[in-house]
């Protein structure tokens, strides 16, 4: 008996700490209508590839754009780059949510879309004799998409885009912009496969990361950066100044497709609409998953009306701003409490004991 | 009443709480703790929880009346330290009795630093080791006693550790008896479907009918399983279904050491015969132990009293069982009262548990809710009406942010710290506001703090159901 006992008691041992690893685990084939390693490849084809190439290939397109200018300096080739530029601005609102590993790292996310950027630090760059090192966190809002915008866009524009030290340092931006962005790209390549096999549970694995991060994104960047500061929620006093796009006047489209992004990184069947629908997740007797699919909708009429500049909307009627981002936070509770207990998912990377 | 609980009991006479009986039972649990404390710690370490819970952030939240109780900078790892050495100590019997404080003291001390780590098996760890100083645990298969083969204990040493761990798990049971954990198969629908990456039930995590078979199985257990392992016939049976029980549970949740503790509390309730042959088996196992470090090591220290746990040379002893004064018994009889008692704090309170968690600590709720919450605050200036909202999650770690969105205790002191700090800063005390949101055991996401009351006018004695949202369900049962 007792040594029946033991055996038993080794065996179930050898079993609880051989389950208990974090991770891959690629033997078991799935038995409910739901593919979570599709999930996974679907996030990585169609999201994340494609974000990162399109904002490179962009940047590409950017960078002849602006040569082109320096070349002839005509009204032509400066609309142009104008039009280039606003393509590299609403391409990044689609890689800026699915930005992991390598990218964080370097800070990319940072350095390519901090703002407001520093007007003054801009112009003393320019005309600094000593080079500057972008890596600094101090350089981080003297450079990226927010510095371009400022210098395409700001007032005197015309003066700084003739400068040859604005000139110079336009081409410096643009091609930092670059060398970062292929960084990030060349890791994610290189680790794509990985990011598909890794279809564990844990809070480790990819699931878990993507899913904390798309919704740290929509959190931080969509509806406070880009709502939230702007009008003021968070401060005593509105701050139209903390606007994105705060010299080209573009903020909304900008708020447009980024929360276009997010909708679709939801909403494809093979994503989380399709994992909640398949874990059959019903609160409060509707779909989760409709009645997050109905918020962005929400959400989505809470912007129609704004003006096209956020900066204006805060200072003309800040209370229509004030109503976008009451209904941001809806979703904010929708995505990080039901939507995150539902599918347990953790959001701490690396969880103590639960009891 | 059987008589082959430990083979040298006086036989003459009534069985009474004081009865002689052979200690081992006490020494190998005695062991077996001091053993999984040691590995607790050292896990604890090696996660690098010191860190993560202790040193790293810059707010802690304290017990009432435990306001004092804080990290000590770096040396809070001399806390675990102390732990550590102390659970050794335990585990081999040396210097028992300073040892037990010793661990009781640092680790409890460790459980009070901050609110938001509670778990209740650290609470189990705690009350037994405190339960533990008045016990003589170290009578028999220590280094301060040898191995004698005449020790005795009174039976009631024995027995107060089959109460204590059947408390445990019935009022466990208790707990589960209530109509989210039995017709809603809640909290475990939400968290089984999770491990469908486990080998063998990963196929099944999804099915409602697991869901239910597991909340029903999961209830019954613990209420049962500590009368099947008091009746003779039924123990090695429900031996095994403690180890199955448990191995399951740590499988598919993070409870840490918890289960490798409750197997080897159970097998307290084995006679002592068993615990006697797993004496033997130790003992066997530290000769070759010893022989291997002496082939080592020339030089072993042989002034430890070690050698007298090879059994070989029994001391007679005169007396058959050391006076034990009353005091221990009282004071034991005095811990299990409380054991039984604390639990039922929570009917003093008004509204659903589950909702105002007023008396959920402390009570063996052991993995019964999925609650899941989200947390900012309003603060406004009285003087200029200005408001700003203020993110927990600037201020706090992420685990501790975590758990400050579900539990009211926490988001009222944290409201009362940043009112203070707002003061320290900018003059009069503001008013604060909590824009908060809870999901309870599979509802929808619901608002949980009264968004219109002033967190600074509320203290820890005002009911709960006073300024949180009330609960729109009911849960029946305990």
């Amino acid at each position: 008996m007792q040594r029946l006992l033991f055996l038993l008691f080794t065996g179930l041992v050898l079993f609880a700490s051989a389950c208990d690893k974090d991770g891959a685990n690629d033997d078991e084939p799935m038995t409910i209508d739901f593919d979570r390693r599709a999930m996974l490849t679907v996030w990585s084809e169609a999201i994340i590839s494609p974000a990162y190439s399109g904002f490179n290939d962009q940047l590409g397109i950017l960078q002849d754009a602006w040569e082109t200018y320096l070349f002839e300096s005509g009204d032509a080739e400066l609309a142009d780059f104008k039009v280039q530029f606003d393509a590299a601005y609403a391409n990044w609102q689609r890689l800026s949510p699915v930005l992991m590993g390598k990218a964080e790292e370097i800070r990319l996310r940072a350095q390519i879309n901090t703002y407001p950027t520093d007007v003054d630090l801009i112009g003393q760059n320019v005309v600094s004799a000593t080079a500057i090192n972008f890596d600094l966190p101090s350089q981080t809002t003297a450079q990226g998409l927010p510095a371009l915008d400022y210098i395409l866009y700001g007032s005197d524009a015309a003066a700084r885009l003739t400068d040859a030290g604005y000139r110079v340092y336009v081409s410096r931006l643009i091609e930092r912009m670059r060398a970062l962005t292929t960084i990030a790209l060349d890791d994610w390549r290189a680790n794509a496969e990985a990011f598909v096999q890794n279809d564990g549970n844990s809070a480790t694995a990819s699931i878990d990361r993507t899913v904390n991060d798309y919704i740290f994104h929509y959190e931080k960047f969509l509806r406070a950066g880009k709502v939230g500061i702007p009008s003021g929620a968070f401060s005593d006093d509105p701050l139209p100044n903390r606007a994105e796009s705060l010299y080209g006047g573009k903020s909304k489209i900008l708020f447009q497709q980024s929360l276009l992004y997010a909708k679709s990184f939801f909403e494809r069947p093979r994503s989380l609409t399709g994992y909640l629908d398949a874990l059959n997740v019903m609160r409060d007797g509707e779909l989760l998953s409709i009645r997050i699919k109905n918020q962005f909708g929400a959400i989505e009429d809470a912007a129609a009306d704004l003006n096209e500049d956020f900066a204006l909307q805060v200072s003309t009627d800040n209370g229509a701003m004030l109503a976008l981002y009451d209904e941001m936070q809806k979703l904010v509770v929708l995505l990080k409490v039901d939507m995150l207990q539902a599918l347990s998912i953790n959001v701490d990377y690396v969880d103590a004991d639960g009891d | 009443m059987d008589n082959r609980d430990g083979h040298k009991d006086r036989t003459d006479g009534q069985l009474t709480p004081n009865s002689p009986i052979f200690p081992a039972p006490l020494a190998v649990f005695r062991v077996g703790f001091g053993l999984m404390m040691a590995l607790s710690i050292v896990r604890f370490w090696w996660n690098g929880w010191i860190e993560k819970l202790y040193l790293e952030p810059t707010y802690f939240f304290s017990y009432r009346y435990f306001e004092w109780v804080k990290p000590l900078g770096p040396w809070t790892y001399g806390l675990f330290v102390l732990a550590f050495i102390s659970a050794i100590m335990v585990m081999v019997g040396w210097r028992y009795r300073l040892a037990i404080v010793a661990f009781f003291l640092s680790f409890t001390y460790i459980e009070l630093m901050d609110k938001t780590t509670y778990l209740n098996h650290h609470y189990f760890v705690s009350l037994l080791s405190l339960l533990l100083i008045w016990l003589p645990a170290a009578d028999y298969f220590s280094v301060d006693k040898g191995t004698d083969p005449n020790a005795r204990v009174p039976r009631w040493t024995i027995d107060a550790l089959k109460i204590f761990v059947g408390v445990v798990y019935f009022y466990a049971g208790l707990a589960k008896l209530n109509s989210d954990w039995l017709l809603e198969a809640q909290p475990l629908s939400i968290w089984l479907p999770a491990k469908y990456d486990i080998p063998l039930l990963g196929g099944l995590v999804h099915e409602r009918w697991v869901h239910y078979a597991f909340s029903w199985s999961g209830a019954a257990y613990d209420l049962l399983i500590t009368f099947l392992l008091l009746w003779r016939p039924t123990r090695p049976w429900a031996f095994v279904a403690v180890v199955v029980f448990h191995v399951l549970t740590r499988v598919l949740f993070p409870i840490g050491m918890f289960p490798y503790i409750m197997i080897v509390s159970a097998l307290v309730f084995f006679s002592g015969e068993v615990h006697e042959r797993i004496i033997h088996a130790l003992i066997k196992t530290s000769k070759s132990l010893r022989a291997i470090i002496q082939k080592i090591t020339p030089i072993y220290p042989g002034n430890l009293r070690m050698s007298n746990i090879s059994g070989a040379r029994p001391q007679v002893q005169k007396e058959a069982v050391k006076k034990q004064g009353p005091l221990p018994g009282f004071i034991v009889a005095t811990i299990l009262l409380a054991h039984l008692l604390v639990p039922w704090r929570y009917a003093f309170n008004p509204g659903e548990l589950f909702w105002t968690e007023a008396g959920y600590r402390f009570s063996w709720r052991v993995m019964l809710m999925e609650k899941a919450g989200y947390l900012t605050y309003k603060v406004v200036d009285p003087r200029t009406g200005k408001r700003r909202t203020i993110n927990p999650a600037d201020h706090l770690t992420t685990f501790q942010n975590k758990q400050l969105a579900t539990q009211p205790d926490i988001i009222l002191e944290f409201a009362h710290h940043i009112a203070t700090l707002h003061r320290q800063k900018n003059g009069p005390l503001p008013a604060v506001y909590a824009e908060s949101y809870v999901a309870l055991n599979g509802r929808g996401s619901r608002v949980y703090v009264n968004p219109d009351v002033n967190l600074t006018a509320i203290t820890e004695d005002t009911p709960r159901t006073a300024w949180l949202m009330p609960f729109e369900d009911i849960i029946h049962g305990l």
